[in-house]
């Protein structure tokens, strides 16, 4: 990957969704011959597990190993990690495994985020957690729990609900059946604006199925 | 499925006519069932709102060929980001393409998502697609893919060697996209 660093202007780096049997020698390889990412500040890791049953720590050692050189992300400042088993969770004891895998990222004060608030408030009996969706980081940030099931939309105009095979993080849910296409405002907030026709002012929409969702300016 | 592409249509052309989307996502869109009938009129309704979109998103749609695909996303020349799921793309030959006919523009992308979540085979390789629909990926700034094998994101990394890349996203969704050996990196050290 000798070719990245000449063109390329990265500010944000995102490993996953991943497998859960992702494992270090996969992504040694894939990454094989990095260069020096000098200007990324932002790593997300996501690492998605069918079930409890699979929950490992293949991936978490490399990321922890790699993330933490110098040389290589001098100016990361936050890393991200979204892991589940499927749309759970993952429980307070596997997330504690993953912060233990992840001790010097913790170290060198680089987060994630999500343990701050975890090591702050270690007595709730789920761990912290984010969801993001669309190409947007999250607004809110703080870090509390009371704020782990918030969906975060900064740097992102419009989300679509109830979309039949619309992925979520394209704002998609699987389990609606009409789809509809809400706006989101300057503050992050929705404003859903649904089954109205459109007319001169639609300026977006999601066509499946002859269901058909658009909204307005 | 007949009655469900005059349904298509009749939505395509209403906003078609307004001549003011920019953002068209299309799911599941059955383009390897357009009747011969009705091809011509998809094409002029494709044609119109290729006047205004800029961002296409094509999620479980279904094609008869990898070539009608590409001619698809080739018919809109102002669009700058491009978002495909677990496409599906047949192997009929180039008589079967819904847009054969239409012009194929040269797109200036700046963001593109390519993923799957169904399996290895149904995944469309960045590298491919960006020769192949001929995409102009020299202001590319964002790059979202599922990578397959690990080798593979090297060859995407020099695919858009010559983008202003400003954030990459590589992705691994299917278990037979690994190689390596399983190693268990538990510790317990609290």
């Amino acid at each position: 990957m000798d070719h990245l660093s000449k063109k390329w202007a990265l500010k944000s780096l995102t490993i996953g969704p991943q497998s859960n049997e992702a494992n270090a020698e996969f992504w040694e390889e894939a990454f094989r011959g990095l260069p020096p990412l000098p200007g990324v500040v932002d790593v997300t890791i996501i690492c998605n597990y069918p079930t409890a049953k699979a929950f490992n720590t293949y991936c978490w050692g490399y990321f922890d190993r790699i993330l933490t050189r110098r040389d290589l992300f001098p100016a990361l400042k936050r890393v991200y990690v979204q892991s589940n088993y499927g749309s759970q969770q993952l429980s307070y004891r596997r997330w504690n495994v993953i912060y233990d895998s992840l001790h010097a990222i913790r170290m060198r004060g680089l987060g994630p985020r999500e343990f701050l608030a975890f090591e702050r408030d270690h007595r709730t009996d789920s761990p912290p957690h984010e969801t993001q969706i669309g190409s947007g980081q999250a607004t809110n940030d703080t870090g509390r729990n009371g704020d782990r099931n918030g969906v975060y939309v900064r740097n992102m105009q419009w989300i679509c609900v109830g979309g039949f095979n619309i992925p979520k993080d394209r704002g998609g849910s699987k389990y609606g059946r009409m789809i509809t296409v809400d706006r989101v405002n300057a503050k992050g907030s929705v404003a859903r604006r649904a089954g109205t026709p459109p007319d001169a002012t639609t300026t977006s929409v999601v066509v499946a199925h002859g269901a058909v969702g658009y909204t307005r300016n | 499925m007949d009655q469900y592409w005059r349904n298509y249509l009749v939505i395509f052309r209403a906003f078609a006519r307004y001549r003011s989307l920019n953002r068209l996502w299309l799911s599941e869109v059955p383009f390897n069932f357009v009747k011969r009938h009705q091809k011509k009129g998809l094409r002029e309704t494709i044609t119109a709102l290729g006047s205004t979109v800029t961002e296409l998103g094509l999620y479980g749609c279904h094609f008869s060929s990898y070539e009608e695909m590409t001619s698809l996303i080739r018919s809109f020349p102002l669009c700058n980001a491009l978002f495909i799921r677990d496409c599906v793309t047949g192997e009929q030959d180039a008589g079967g393409n819904a847009f054969a006919g239409l012009p194929e523009h040269k797109l200036s992308i700046k963001d593109i998502q390519l993923c799957s979540s169904l399996s290895n085979d149904l995944l469309i390789d960045v590298s491919n697609l960006i020769e192949d629909a001929a995409l102009d990926v020299g202001s590319l700034t964002s790059l979202a893919c599922d990578v397959g094998i690990s080798e593979k994101t090297r060859t995407i990394a020099a695919a858009v060697s010559v983008s202003p890349m400003e954030q990459f996203q590589v992705a691994c969704a299917q278990p037979g996209g690994f190689q390596g050996k399983r190693t268990s990196l538990i510790t317990e050290r609290r």
